[in-house]
């Protein structure tokens, strides 16, 4: 299955060219549309009222042109209309389960997602593998599992490597034993660091004397995900001789993970089909803008998602990558939940991201947009602050300069206490879109 | 010697965590114990069990996770944290669940920070097996929690005659040295376990229990 000494864990596939792609893509199109359709009460109630049936696709085209979307909002309706908890999308009888487990609940109310170990998927490499692969994972090394949630074999992927993980709760009471295992077991990899982990590994750092440079010193690549770092996290690592790889979800139905390039977060097209569409309408959006994420779960067959609309902002390209990766690369720009547009000018938290982070009393780059609807009269932050300033009025008139400089609108800047914001977050990221 | 290995677990002793690591093998034994644990719980094929457990206990939960598949069990898993009661919560008051598994203090601690009642959240779970720091609180609220102990890098869970935690003596040799539960390997394993202290102060019970089980019994705060 691998390939020696070279960098990729399945080479024939990771560097297949474009038609080899879409030919596997459309064989699995082509076998889930009727599969889904007849088992799915909301895929089947979504095409029908679309007047669009699987026998009218032949081809990926075809697709693309006419077959009819998902979206969260339909999922929730279908669960509330007919008391179904899976929202319509179970495929394989509830007695063939063997898990139920949820989303994060990040953006709502968690959605039960079920699940067949085992089944319903081909032989393709599961997630991560062929990431950690390229990240330099092998044969006997140690790999640092320092996750938010144990729901399931999530470190297991490093075992086809021949590699051993290292189990840590991502918190950062737990930063002092992920420094005496790093330095103990010297793991190549990190599986997953976040700003919060970052800030506290600097403020231990700055307590104990303990030279972070020597920590990870083995590390050959450490991956995040779940929110952006920010500019100071990026510089402490930097600092640490830390060579970060950005992952992220593929709306629900897949991942993306970052090769050592660093030029966007490969999704693997064997397994997802992705679409790039205009965020408010129907119509592909070339490479290099920001449209919505779209995709198809080719390989899932107990609750496939087929033509779903994440609401995620990002950009796409299916250039070949430097790394030789044929498979497209994408970059998460936000959510089109996160958006409030003001004047007609979009604004996400990561365009004000760094200009929170530029103070000194806000470095911790705690804020929040605060809005009711997507179209807002002005642009209002909640904005987390250390406490060391004598003179609130004068911090935020720097905080909402900063961000009008960033941004190009004078924002409306109400100071809170860092600790109130961390506290309505899980252990590695806050919320960054509030309600009014 | 690492490619044998399955991963590095860790156990918690007061302040202090301990760390071992985990052979295939042992996880195999350790499989076996899950198994023997789920049985005295009463977990049957075709039941539902929800799961609360942290990945820095991935060596002790598992076992306990592969255990509910092979026994044919729908299963979901929330965090012992008190961030995520909410799931927990969640999963309670939707489908019908069986056995809860893990309950945590943390947990209880997150369900009060929700307002949720605790009493009447686990009332529709037939069987709760609760963490030391959580079954009495449980019980004092009218649910008759079964004491789910953490050994050092084992547990132990207590059947349905109620009277201390049965440890597969299979694998693991338990004596109580001044109160505090010191735990011995019976079986070689990948980390050298000879008398380790647990931070557990309790009693070791050797009568005959009820269940059937013959393996002793832990009683904690005696």
């Amino acid at each position: 299955m691998t390939s020696g000494g070279s960098r990729y864990y399945q080479p024939e596939l990771e560097t297949m060219d474009r038609a080899g792609i879409e030919a596997i893509q459309e064989e699995k199109l082509l076998d889930l549309l009727p599969y889904a359709y007849e088992r799915s009460a909301l895929i089947r109630e979504t095409w029908d009222a679309a007047g669009v049936h699987p026998r009218d696709i032949r081809t990926l085209e075809d697709f693309r042109a006419g077959a009819p979307f998902l979206s969260k909002d339909a999922i929730r309706d279908f669960r509330d209309r007919h008391g179904d908890p899976y929202g319509g999308l179970l495929c394989i009888p509830e007695s063939e389960l063997t898990g139920i487990m949820s989303t994060s609940g990040t953006t709502g109310d968690p959605t039960l997602v079920p699940e067949q170990w085992g089944g319903g998927r081909d032989d393709r490499a599961p997630a991560l593998v062929r990431e950690f692969y390229e990240l330099g994972t092998r044969p006997g090394d140690y790999f640092t599992f320092m996750l938010f949630t144990f729901r399931g074999p999530s470190f297991a992927v490093v075992h086809p490597l021949g590699a051993v993980p290292i189990f840590i709760d991502h918190t950062p009471d737990e930063i002092a034993r992920f420094v005496k295992l790093s330095l103990e077991y010297r793991p190549v990899g990190m599986y997953n660091i976040s700003n919060v982990l970052i800030s506290e590994l600097a403020r231990v750092a700055a307590r104990d004397g303990i030279d972070m440079v020597d920590v990870f010193s083995s590390y050959k690549g450490v991956v995040h995900g779940g929110e952006q770092l920010g500019v100071r996290s990026e510089r402490l690592l930097a600092e640490w001789g830390v060579e970060t790889f950005e992952h992220t979800a593929v709306g629900d139905a897949a991942a993306a993970t970052e090769c050592r390039e660093h030029d966007g977060c490969h999704f693997w097209e064997d397994g997802v089909l992705v679409e790039h569409l205009d965020p408010d309408g129907t119509d592909p959006v070339p490479d290099g803008t920001r449209g919505e994420l779209v995709v198809t779960g080719l390989d899932d067959r107990v609750a496939p998602l087929v033509r779903y609309r994440s609401d995620d902002l990002v950009d796409v390209t299916r250039a070949v990558c430097g790394c030789g990766r044929t498979h497209g690369r994408l970059w998460i720009q936000g959510r089109k939940g996160d958006e409030v547009v003001v004047d007609g000018r979009s604004v996400l938290p990561r365009d004000v991201w760094a200009a929170v982070e530029s103070l000194d009393e806000t470095a911790a780059g705690l804020f929040q947009i605060v809005r009711s609807d997507r179209d807002a009269d002005r642009l209002r932050l909640r904005v987390g602050h250390d406490g060391t300033t004598r003179d609130p009025g004068a911090l935020s008139g720097r905080v909402a300069a900063a961000v009008a400089s960033a941004v190009g609108i004078e924002p409306e800047v109400e100071l809170v206490p860092d600790a109130q914001l961390l506290a309505l977050g899980p252990p590695h990221k806050i919320p960054r879109v509030a309600k009014a | 010697m690492t490619a044998t290995l399955w991963g590095i677990g860790s156990y918690r002793v007061g302040d202090e965590f301990v760390t071992f690591p985990v052979a295939d093998a042992d996880l195999q034994r350790d499989m076996a114990t899950a198994n023997k644990n789920l049985a005295t719980l009463g977990v049957e094929r075709g039941a539902r069990a929800l799961v609360t457990s942290m990945l820095a206990e991935a060596a002790q939960y598992w076992p306990v996770q592969i255990g509910l598949l092979m026994a044919g069990t729908q299963m979901s898993c929330a965090d012992a944290s008190r961030f995520d009661a909410f799931r927990t919560r969640m999963f309670l008051r939707g489908p019908t669940y069986d056995t809860a598994i893990g309950i945590s203090g943390a947990v209880l601690d997150g369900l009060d920070d929700l307002d949720v009642p605790i009493g009447e959240l686990f009332s529709v779970v037939p069987v709760v097996a609760a963490r030391a720091e959580a079954v009495e609180r449980l019980r004092a609220a009218g649910v008759p929690a079964r004491l789910w102990l953490h050994v050092g890098p084992t547990i132990a869970v207590e059947c349905d005659v109620g009277a201390g935690a049965h440890i597969d003596a299979d694998e693991w040799a338990v004596e109580a040295d001044s109160d505090e539960i010191r735990i011995t390997a019976r079986n070689p394993r990948a980390a050298t376990i000879d008398a380790a202290p647990t931070g557990l102060r309790a009693t070791v019970l050797t009568d005959p229990c009820a269940c059937g089980r013959a393996d002793a019994r832990i009683l904690p705060g005696v």
